[in-house]
């Protein structure tokens, strides 16, 4: 899967680069307006993750030109402008997602996996981890036919790690995740460790094959 | 201020009231002593026109034999025997024998030197003078009539022409104290054709319009420092999920990055949360609609609610049907969460939260540490209960600058049952006061 991350601030760019390149994504990097405009017009993507304050141009006229090329990629805002206005207007000018500065790579990685999945199987609705089955639309997880019953944060939860799957997230961005603008407002690390013991635990009674590991204490990371 | 102040007009009318009661009062002796000289006048030419008179026309034809009959008639012209000592052709006041009276009183009297029959006599013309006892309570009579008259119409004289005169200082006043920092426009004050009073104006118009201006460019400054602090948060952050990534990492390096993802996070919300107040301060939240609160708050409580319970607190809700407010969407959202989200993290073991919308009053009650918080700070930035582990000391301010923003009230008080939080959205310029934000 190709992605075209257009950022100028080069240590965050190698640093997402390389976050996602554990998945099977095919990273670019364009650092300049021109550069991206440049490469949007030679190659095609599957997604874009796209910096608005860009030396030598606005990014949501990048988008534009996306769009009035009728280019058929999932498109990413990230931005350090964050208001919402901003957020609205790029939205409506066709990007599917707006990210505000600073995020964690986890949750970047997890909206390029919702994108994509939005986009690529639609119609199906339905994701496979190991003997572990998601079913998007009723928002159901089965172990091998057997139902789980999990609570919407353990759901979401879930979705996160497999959306990140093979790579360790940390406490922070899950908590952050799971909920939005609050987490930065609590002490949220305890309820973290709470519903990934409770997932986990809910799991493998239900004899899933996969496990969710810990890394001390710091992150946890799914593995398949 | 101790002292509990008097208006201009009533202190400078206590002072000119006092100050005129002072000269009219230090008049009346003078008043006596004019009188009293005039009246000496009067008497004196009198007394002379007497024995010019007697020299005139009686003198003549007077005999010797004629003295007793005449001084058996003329009490006051008496012709008695000359003597050394008496001060001839002059007047002088000297005490006499008054029958009327039945005691000695001042009388004036006149000398005059006559030859009757070519012996020489002294003719004594007087007349009694009018008792000092009785003129006092003459002119304190007349003189209290005037006195009284005079200082009433001088009062309320001096009364409106001081009104008069300081009114555009009354409406310089007025137009200063409704003067709002936040709403950066300086309040008109209008002309006077005063000198000092157009100075005054001019020189706070001044004064003010540079005072928004700095006001202005320092909100400006922290929204854009705040802005420039994301993009390198966002590669700490970057580096640390990075970081985390290494296969090899022993436990000690863990605990250094969950240290530092700590401190990151906690600089990450009080930079969002210094650009949201910026924000607000800059009024980038116009735009308002009517939405129904109760609505959103159960929006909002879908996630906090789950929080609160994922930290053992139970929370009730009590709520009307519905409650239409004309506000900005996004802010009473913030309002919602940091009130609530206040309430949790300042919460004891087990406790409890009790969320309630009467009327149009929206309540938040906590359990807590037992003792009551200080009104006066709890809402400025960055107070001193403010712990950094907790929260980030600026969710009540947040709080309170939406308040302020929409004009509504805001309140906390401490019961029995906990802390309490109360925005009362129809205190339209009302009651309950909201503290203004101070900047330290």
């Amino acid at each position: 899967m190709k992605v075209l991350l257009v950022e100028d601030e080069v240590e965050l760019s190698q640093n997402i680069v390389a976050y996602l390149s554990t998945d099977d994504y095919l990273c670019e990097q364009a650092f300049t307006y021109d550069q991206a405009m440049e490469k949007i017009a030679l190659y095609s993507y599957d997604c874009i993750l796209l910096d608005l304050n860009l030396p030598g141009g606005d990014g949501l006229r990048i988008l534009d030109e996306i769009k009035a090329r009728d280019i058929d990629s999932g498109v990413i805002i990230i931005s350090a402008r964050g208001s919402l206005d901003d957020r609205i207007e790029g939205l409506k000018t066709g990007a599917d997602d707006y990210l505000a500065k600073p995020f964690p790579l986890p949750e970047i990685g997890m909206r390029i996996y919702a994108v994509m999945r939005r986009r690529k199987f639609t119609g199906n609705n339905r994701i496979e981890s190991g003997n572990v089955e998601i079913d998007l639309l009723a928002k159901s997880v089965a172990v091998e036919g057997r139902e789980v019953s999990l609570t919407k944060s353990e759901y979401e939860l879930l979705l996160f790690l497999i959306g990140n799957k093979k790579r360790v997230v940390s406490k922070n961005s899950i908590a952050e995740h799971l909920s939005g603008d609050m987490a930065d407002m609590l002490d949220s690390y305890n309820f973290v460790y709470a519903h990934i013991k409770n997932l986990k635990a809910k799991l493998s009674k239900a004899g899933s094959t996969n496990n969710i590991k810990t890394i001390y204490g710091t992150g946890y990371q799914w593995e398949e | 201020m101790g002292r509990i102040g008097r208006t201009l007009a009533v202190k400078s009318l206590t002072r000119f009231f006092v100050a005129t009661v002072i000269v009219l009062a230090a008049c009346l002796p003078l008043m006596y002593l004019l009188m009293e000289r005039y009246y000496k006048e009067d008497l004196d030419e009198l007394i002379i026109f007497r024995y010019d008179d007697f020299v005139k026309h009686k003198l003549p034809a007077f005999s010797t034999n004629d003295i007793p009959v005449w001084n058996g008639y003329n009490e006051d012209m008496l012709i008695l025997p000359y003597r050394e000592g008496l001060k001839i052709g002059e007047v002088s006041q000297e005490e006499h024998y008054n029958r009327a009276e039945g005691h000695e009183i001042y009388y004036r009297v006149y000398y005059g030197e006559v030859l009757i029959e070519g012996h020489p006599y002294v003719f004594m013309s007087r007349i009694p003078m009018i008792e000092s006892k009785d003129l006092w309570k003459t002119l304190s009579a007349q003189y209290g009539v005037l006195f009284i008259v005079l200082l009433v119409s001088l009062s309320v004289l001096y009364y409106y022409m001081s009104k008069r005169l300081w009114r555009p200082f009354y409406t310089t006043l007025g137009a200063i104290s409704r003067f709002d920092l936040g709403q950066g426009v300086v309040p008109a004050m209008g002309t006077s054709d005063t000198v000092e009073f157009e100075r005054l104006n001019r020189i706070l118009e001044e004064l003010l319009s540079g005072n928004i201006r700095v006001y202005n460019d320092q909100k400006k400054f922290i929204e854009n420092a705040s802005h420039e602090l994301q993009t390198p948060l966002a590669v700490f952050l970057s580096q640390l999920d990075m970081l985390l990534q290494s296969p090899d990492l022993t436990d000690r390096q863990s605990r250094t990055i969950q240290t530092l993802y700590s401190v990151a996070s906690r600089m990450t919300r009080l930079n969002k949360n210094l650009l949201l107040l910026a924000k607000i301060d800059n009024s980038q939240f116009r735009q308002r609609e009517d939405l129904d609160f109760i609505q959103l708050l159960n929006a909002q409580l879908e996630y906090l609610r789950p929080m609160a319970e994922d930290n053992g607190l139970s929370m009730t809700v009590q709520t009307d049907n519905s409650l239409i407010i004309n506000a900005n969407k996004t802010l009473v959202e913030s309002l919602v969460n940091n009130i609530v989200v206040n309430a949790i993290n300042h919460n004891v073991q087990n406790g409890a939260i009790l969320v309630s919308v009467c009327g149009t009053r929206f309540t938040v009650t906590n359990t807590g540490e037992g003792t009551a918080l200080d009104p006066e700070v709890i809402f400025r930035r960055f107070n001193k209960f403010t712990d950094g582990r907790k929260g980030n000391g600026l969710g009540l301010s947040i709080v309170a600058q939406i308040v302020r923003l929409h004009k509504w009230g805001i309140a906390y008080e401490y019961t029995d049952s906990g802390h309490s939080f109360i925005v009362n959205f129809a205190a339209e310029n009302g009651s309950t006061s909201v503290p203004s934000t101070r900047h330290e």
